[in-house]
């Protein structure tokens, strides 16, 4: 499992591990019921403070996404897809009312925006 | 007990120099960094804590026991690295592991000889014939040995190069995988401890300035950059201090959240521990 | 007891490396030994020499602590400063003993090389006890001193007096011998001289007791 720190981001550093994790969940990299490492031994490998892997850890477990059982370790959550795919859309409807309030600014049109999103996503 | 070392208005007095009302607690499992300038009151602190000298007033606890009541039983679990002592370095390790032996109930030299190969210490070459770095180690894997549920540290990185300092961090971490296990180190080179340290302590002039955790420290406070006119504006009740550069203004914020709901500033930098310490020590309110 | 014979075991390991040394040292002492005119004075300053030398290097373990600050570092383990006094102690008298032991052997070998015939067993037994009490007495006033002003100022002192002592010791020697002076209270020393062992004894014990509470009461309060 490949976890990125960056030091010089402006995202802390408990957050930087919190979406990481994340997006292996919804993509599925980590299935549901897949034992995480350890905090303390995360916090060893990444080079973080125990606190700090803790922070993250608590978080996802807030947001529904890892489960605790105490004395045996943190688990993937069984995924609750549709709080998931709710969530995914409210994030692509924030990045899509930005772009669609840049269009309008500069009277672009709904057509030339749907055409560039046709072909990103032909892109792929 | 949750805490493995707790002081409670810790006072000293000496001629020239003063701790004033010393506060902190480590919870048991946890590392805690106390950074300040050399003369700041690190090493009396440590002293302090380990009953090396009389303290004018307040109380050190260990596990819960205080220092004073308990301290052959306190002592018995704890590994100490300090600055300067140790044993004499025309010792080789071996000769060390002969007295340990004998000092240390819980003195499991197995441990003692597998750290020695792990930190590549030749076991009959007396230390005097060590690098700095060597040396560090060897304080270090003496510390170790007893099994020891708390590791109290002075400035065990001082004067090494990055490399072995990075290697005694691993060892830092290794030693709280158990989280039975705690440390209190202390360290002027702040970026050591900015990482790994899960409780930052700043002590400045024989005072605590904080006590926090690393995560509220260094992802909550943030250094707003600004004009002398932008400075103005801001109310005296919203930053912590500020120091006035040739070019600009650094003023630290405790919460650089807040403070952006509240103005308009474009550069608030998430600060370094040398950042919060040299506004500290250098700026005004 | 564990942690006392372990702060021994420091001490005698710090001597290790401090061999050279210590042989150098005793060579010294014993060519001053040699140097005697007579083989009565040959003997008896080769045992009291070796018997200060073994006490000096005992008090050399003082130095090692001091220069890599040792009394610190080993008061955070889990001992008492009761210990830590007893040791030294224990090491000292002990070097002392084991110096006299050293030097009736090495004397009377000496003297039977010399004179190729067995010397007096109770002269020697005096001698020897006279070495200790001697030395015992430089160790006794110089352990306090370290505890208060340091090992380094306190090296200093102990060369002085080792200096005065051997002096003093040679002077009379050689004095004696050069006069052939009878003492006019011969029948008094005659009796002292038939306790003379039990008065050493117990007077070396008496030193070092009143050294040890002297140095225990500075040591308890000394901040490291």
């Amino acid at each position: 499992m490949d976890i990125i720190i960056s030091n010089s981001s402006n995202v802390p550093l408990y957050e930087q591990v919190k979406e990481q994790i994340k997006n292996k969940i919804v993509s599925n990299e980590l299935k549901a019921g897949e034992l995480l490492p350890s905090i303390r031994s995360l916090a060893k490998d990444l080079r973080i403070s125990v606190i700090t892997t803790k922070n993250a850890y608590d978080e996802l477990e807030r947001e529904g996404y890892v489960e605790t059982i105490q004395g045996k370790g943190t688990y993937v959550a069984n995924k609750n897809t549709e709080l998931i795919k709710e969530e995914q859309l409210k994030k692509i409807e924030n990045l899509i009312e930005t772009a669609v309030s840049i269009a309008k600014i500069s009277n672009i049109s709904k057509k030339e925006v749907e055409e560039m999103l046709n072909i990103l996503y032909e892109e792929e | 007990m949750n805490d493995s070392l707790e002081v409670k208005n810790l006072c000293k007095k000496y001629s020239e120099f003063e701790l004033k009302n010393i506060n902190l607690k480590l919870p048991k499992g946890m590392i805690m960094g106390l950074i300040g300038e050399n003369g700041a009151g690190k090493t009396t602190t440590i002293k302090s804590i380990l009953n090396l000298i009389n303290i004018d007033n307040g109380e050190i606890k260990i596990f819960g026991l205080n220092i004073k009541e308990n301290e052959k039983k306190i002592k018995e679990d704890i590994g100490v690295v300090l600055d300067d002592a140790f044993f004499s370095e025309y010792l080789n390790p071996a000769d060390i592991n002969k007295i340990m032996n004998k000092i240390y109930k819980n003195w499991d030299e197995n441990l003692y000889y597998r750290y020695l190969e792990d930190f590549k210490l030749p076991k009959n070459k007396i230390s005097k014939e060590f690098s700095s770095g060597m040396k560090m180690k060897l304080k270090i894997a003496v510390a170790l040995s007893h099994h020891p549920k708390l590791l109290i540290l002075d400035e065990p990185t001082s004067g090494l190069d990055p490399v072995a300092r990075s290697e005694i961090l691993d060892i830092f971490q290794e030693f709280i995988q158990n989280e039975g296990n705690s440390i209190f180190v202390s360290s002027h080179i702040t970026s050591d401890l900015e990482h790994i340290a899960d409780y930052i302590t700043f002590i400045n002039n024989g005072e605590i300035v904080l006590s926090k955790t690393r995560d509220e420290l260094l992802e909550k406070y943030g250094i707003v950059k600004c004009s002398k006119s932008e400075f103005e504006k801001i109310d005296k009740n919203d930053y912590v201090k500020f120091k006035v550069n040739r070019y600009e203004y650094d003023v630290l914020v405790e919460d650089k959240a807040k403070f952006r709901s509240k103005y308009e500033f474009k550069i608030i930098d998430k600060p370094t521990l040398d950042d919060i310490m040299l506004i500290y020590i250098k700026g005004e309110k | 007891m564990k942690i006392i014979s372990g702060l021994i075991t420091k001490d005698l390991l710090e001597l290790k490396s401090y061999k050279k040394t210590l042989i150098v040292y005793i060579l010294i002492f014993v060519l001053t030994g040699i140097a005697q005119e007579t083989t009565k004075g040959v003997g008896v300053m080769i045992a009291v020499m070796l018997t200060l030398g073994f006490g000096m290097f005992g008090m050399a373990t003082f130095n090692y602590d001091e220069q890599s600050k040792t009394d610190r570092y080993i008061l955070t383990f889990p001992l008492s400063k009761k210990e830590i006094l007893i040791s030294k102690y224990v090491f000292i008298i002990s070097s002392t003993i084991i110096g006299a032991i050293v030097g009736i052997i090495a004397s009377f070998l000496i003297v039977f090389i010399i004179d190729k015939q067995i010397p007096s067993l109770y002269d020697y037994i005096n001698v020897a006890l006279g070495g200790i009490f001697g030395v015992g007495l430089i160790e006794a006033i110089q352990i306090p001193c370290v505890y208060k002003w340091g090992a380094e100022k306190g090296r200093i002192q102990m060369f002085i007096v080792a200096a005065i002592i051997i002096l003093l010791v040679g002077g009379i020697f050689f004095v004696g011998q050069k006069s052939n002076i009878n003492f006019p209270v011969n029948n008094m020393l005659n009796i002292v001289f038939d306790f003379l062992p039990a008065i050493l004894i117990l007077a070396t014990i008496v030193i070092f007791y009143v050294s040890y509470r002297v140095s225990y009461r500075i040591y308890k309060n000394k901040e490291e």
